[in-house]
C-alpha cells in the first residue's frame, strides 16, 4: 500500500478525535473543532511542502453550503417529525392502557409480564423510534409490578432494556431516515428491510423469555391474582391496541403502498399522535409545551452531531481519508463478506463507546463507497436498487442495537438505571442484558446469512 | 371504558408516578447540574432560551405546512412548489435548537472517563473545549456565511421553482444567526466555568456583595436552591 504523506493528518485526525471524545467535551462540537484544527494544521503542512492537500481559508467557504445542504433536506424533515410523535406518544397513555390489558391476557404464562413488556415494545417501536422514551416509559410501567411479582432482577431489566431499544430498528426509525440519507438510498427501502429483521428480533426475545420460563419458572413467577382468561380480556386487549394499530397502519402503510413520502408519512404521524393524545384525554397546553421543547431537544443534538460531522468529514476527504480508508481496507485481503464482517466487528465495538447517531453519521458515508464497490451478489429481485448498501445499512442497523446495551455506554441501560427503584443494581443490569446482546448477535447472523431477509419486502412490494 | 372500576384504578397508580415527572438526564452518572447563577451568564443563557422556546413551535408549523401540502396533493391533485419549499424553510430553523443544546446541556457526551474527572477538571475542559474547539468553528463558518448571505440579498436570489418562494436569503441568513446564538449560549458556559475556576466549588463562606463593583457583581456566584427549568 502507497503511504500518501496526507495520511498521517487522516490518522493523526482521527487520533484527536478519539482522545478529544474520551475528555467528555460535546462529540458533535469535537467534530467540528478537530476539522477546522486540522484545516489550519494542513495549510501550515502545505506551506513546509509535506503535504499536498490544498486546505486553507477558502476551502472552509464551503461548509457554509454543506450545512445549508442539511437545512434544505426534504427528506430529513421527517426526523423532527418521528421525534415528536414519539415524543407525544409517550404522554398520551396509550401504552399504560395496553400494559394493563395485556397483562391479563398474558397472566397464566410463566414470563407473561416479561412477554407482554416483549410485545408493548414491539408496538411502541412500530409507532415512535425513540429510544430512552420507550425504555423510560417500559421500565416505569412494567418494574415495579415485575419486582412486586419477585420477578429475578436481570431477567426483568433486561427484558425492558432490550424491548425499549427495538425502536430504532423497526420502522418508522429515525436511525433508518438518517441512514438512508448517509448512503444515499431510498428511506422507504429501509423501513421495509428492516420489517422482517425486527420481527425476527421480537420473536427471538419473546420465544427466548418464554423458554427462560419453563427452564426459571421460580425466576418469573405469575402473580398471585391471576385469573382464567376470559372472552373480554382478549376483547380489551382488541380494543386497546386498535388505537396505536391505526397510527402504525396511517404512517407505515401510506409509506409502503407508495401513497405518502417518508416526510408526509410523518407530519400525519404528528398528527395522529396528538390525536391520540386528546382521545386519551392527556392533552393540554403544558403537555403541548413541553413535546415541542423536547422534540427541539432532540433534534438539536442529533442535528449538532450532522453539523459537526459534515466539517470533520470535508476536512478529512480532502487529506485524502477516502481512499486511506477504502485502500487500507482493501489491503487486509478479507474479500467482499470478510471485509463486512470486520466493518460489522469495528461497529460492535465502537457501540460500547459511541452511540447511533456518531457511527452513522461518521463511519456509513466513509463505507459506504467501499461498500459499494464490493462484489456481493445480494439478490434485489431486478427492483431494489442498491440491494447491497440496502442490506449492509441493515446489517449496521442490527449490530447498532447492541450497542444500545453494551457497558460502559449503553444509552438504554442508563435511561433504565434512571427509572430503577433504589434497590436495583447496575451490575443486575448488566447482567441482563447479556443474553439480549447474544440474542441480537444472532439476529445478525441470520440477516447476514440469508439478505433476503431484507430485500424481499421491498421486491414483492415494487414487483409490478 | 371508563365505566370498568379497573380501568378508573390503573389511572391512580398513574397519577403516582407520571411519565412526565421523570428526567433521564437527570440521573446520567457523572452529569453535574450546577446549582449556582452567574448573572452576566444567566443573562446571556436567556436572551437564546427566549428565542429558541419561542421558534421551537415552528415544528409545529411545519406539521401543518405538511398537512396542506398532503391535503393539496392527494385532495386536489395541486401540488405547490412554494408550499414544498415552506415546509424546509419552517424546518430550517432547527438550527436555533443547537444552542438551546447548550443551555440544557443535551449536547451527547462520552461520560465514561469525564464523570471520573473532578468537577475543577471538568471545567477546564469545558473552557478550553469552548474556546479552542466551538469559537473558531462558529467565527469561520460565521465569517463565509456572511459573505453568501448577503450575495443572495444583493443577487435577489430567487427559489429553483420558477413557482418557488423569493427571498432565499431570508432563510439562509437562519445559519449565521444561529451561529450567533451558539457564540452567545457557550460564551455564556465559558464565563460561568471562568468564574467558577477563579472561585472555588465552595461558596459557603461566600456572599455576592462583596464583590464590589456592579461590575464585579455581574460576575458574582449566587447560589440556587431549587434548579428552575
Amino acid at each position: 500500500m502507497f503511504f500518501e504523506p496526507e495520511y498521517w493528518l487522516v490518522v493523526a485526525m482521527f487520533v484527536t478525535f478519539i482522545a478529544l471524545i474520551f475528555t467528555g467535551f460535546p462529540v458533535a462540537w469535537v467534530l467540528a473543532g478537530v476539522g477546522i484544527l486540522f484545516a489550519g494544521i494542513g495549510y501550515v503542512t502545505d506551506i513546509l511542502n509535506w503535504t499536498f492537500t490544498g486546505l486553507d481559508y477558502n476551502t472552509l467557504g464551503i461548509l457554509h453550503g454543506r450545512i445549508f445542504a442539511i437545512m434544505k433536506n426534504w427528506v430529513l424533515v421527517a426526523l423532527p417529525m418521528f421525534i415528536f410523535m414519539g415524543l407525544m406518544l409517550e404522554k398520551s397513555g396509550v401504552a399504560e392502557q395496553m400494559m394493563y390489558s395485556m397483562q391479563r391476557l398474558f397472566g397464566n404464562v410463566k414470563g407473561g409480564l416479561a412477554i407482554t413488556v416483549t410485545l408493548i415494545g414491539i408496538i411502541l417501536a412500530a409507532s415512535t423510534g425513540i429510544i430512552g422514551a420507550s425504555v423510560v416509559l417500559l421500565g416505569l410501567m412494567s418494574l415495579p409490578v415485575m419486582l412486586k411479582q419477585n420477578y429475578d432482577k436481570p431477567i426483568a431489566l433486561g427484558t425492558i432494556a432490550a424491548s425499549g431499544t427495538l425502536g430504532i430498528l423497526i420502522p418508522p426509525s429515525i436511525m433508518l431516515v438518517i441512514m438512508g440519507d448517509q448512503l444515499a438510498v431510498s428511506v422507504v427501502d429501509l423501513f421495509m428491510g428492516a420489517v422482517f429483521p425486527g420481527m425476527i428480533l421480537g420473536f427471538l426475545y419473546i420465544v427466548y423469555i418464554f423458554v427462560y420460563g419453563l427452564l426459571n419458572p421460580e425466576k418469573v413467577p405469575l402473580s398471585d391474582d391471576h385469573t382464567p382468561i376470559t372472552l373480554k380480556d382478549v376483547l380489551r386487549v382488541m380494543i386497546d391496541i386498535l388505537p396505536p394499530a391505526f397510527l402504525i397502519l396511517a404512517v407505515l402503510g401510506s409509506i409502503f403502498m407508495g401513497i405518502a413520502t417518508v416526510t408526509e408519512a410523518s407530519g400525519i404521524g404528528a398528527l395522529g399522535s396528538i390525536i391520540l393524545t386528546v382521545a386519551y384525554r392527556r392533552f393540554s397546553f403544558k403537555v403541548m409545551k413541553e413535546v415541542v421543547i423536547n422534540t427541539m431537544n432532540t433534534a438539536a443534538y442529533i442535528f449538532a452531531i450532522f453539523v459537526g460531522a459534515t466539517i470533520f468529514a470535508l476536512v478529512l476527504r480532502e487529506c485524502g481519508g477516502d481512499q486511506f480508508i477504502e485502500e487500507g481496507l482493501n489491503s487486509l485481503g478479507l474479500g467482499p463478506y470478510g471485509m463486512i464482517i470486520a466493518v460489522l466487528f469495528i461497529i460492535f465495538l465502537l457501540g460500547f463507546f459511541l452511540d447511533w447517531i456518531e457511527i452513522s453519521l461518521i463511519i456509513l458515508p466513509l463505507l459506504g463507497p467501499v461498500i459499494m464497490n464490493l462484489d456481493l451478489g445480494v439478490n434485489g429481485f431486478g427492483v431494489v436498487d442498491n440491494p447491497e448498501l440496502v442490506w449492509f445499512a441493515l446489517l449496521v442497523a442490527v449490530t447498532l442495537q447492541t450497542s444500545f446495551l453494551t457497558p460502559p455506554v449503553g444509552f438504554a441501560i442508563f435511561y433504565l438505571k434512571g427509572v430503577c427503584p433504589p434497590g436495583v443494581k447496575l451490575t443486575d443490569i448488566y447482567k441482563g442484558v447479556v443474553p439480549f446482546i447474544i440474542l441480537q448477535l444472532i439476529a445478525l447472523t441470520l440477516v447476514f446469512i440469508f439478505p433476503d431477509l431484507v430485500t424481499w419486502l421491498p421486491a414483492k412490494v415494487y414487483a409490478p | 371504558m371508563s365505566d370498568n372500576p379497573e380501568q378508573v384504578s390503573s389511572d391512580n397508580q398513574e397519577d403516582e408516578v407520571h411519565v412526565s415527572d421523570i428526567k433521564p438526564e437527570d440521573h446520567f452518572p457523572g452529569h453535574h447540574k450546577d446549582n449556582i447563577e452567574i448573572p452576566i451568564s444567566k443573562f446571556l443563557s436567556c436572551i437564546v432560551t427566549s428565542i429558541t422556546t419561542k421558534t421551537a413551535w415552528i415544528n409545529v408549523l411545519v406539521m401543518i405546512t405538511i398537512l396542506i401540502q398532503v391535503t393539496l396533493r392527494y385532495g386536489f391533485h395541486a401540488g405547490e412548489a412554494w408550499v414544498d419549499e415552506l415546509i424546509w424553510h419552517l424546518y430550517a430553523f432547527f438550527m436555533f435548537g443547537l444552542s438551546y443544546a447548550i443551555t440544557t446541556d443535551a449536547h451527547i457526551r462520552v461520560d465514561i472517563a469525564h464523570m471520573k474527572f473532578s468537577r475543577r477538571s471538568q471545567r477546564i475542559v469545558e473552557v478550553l473545549g469552548i474556546t479552542l474547539l466551538i469559537f473558531p468553528f462558529t467565527f469561520i463558518i460565521f465569517d463565509h456565511s456572511i459573505d453568501w448571505v448577503h450575495h443572495s440579498f444583493i443577487a435577489k436570489e430567487f427559489s429553483e421553482n420558477t413557482t418557488g418562494l423569493p427571498y432565499r436569503w431570508v432563510v439562509k441568513s437562519l445559519l449565521p444567526i444561529s451561529l450567533v446564538l451558539i457564540f452567545i449560549a457557550s460564551l455564556s458556559e465559558l464565563i460561568k466555568n471562568v468564574v467558577m475556576l477563579i472561585h472555588g466549588e465552595d461558596l459557603t463562606n461566600y456572599h455576592p456583595s462583596d464583590s464590589g463593583s456592579t461590575i464585579g457583581r455581574l460576575f458574582a456566584p449566587v447560589v440556587t436552591k431549587h434548579k428552575e427549568t
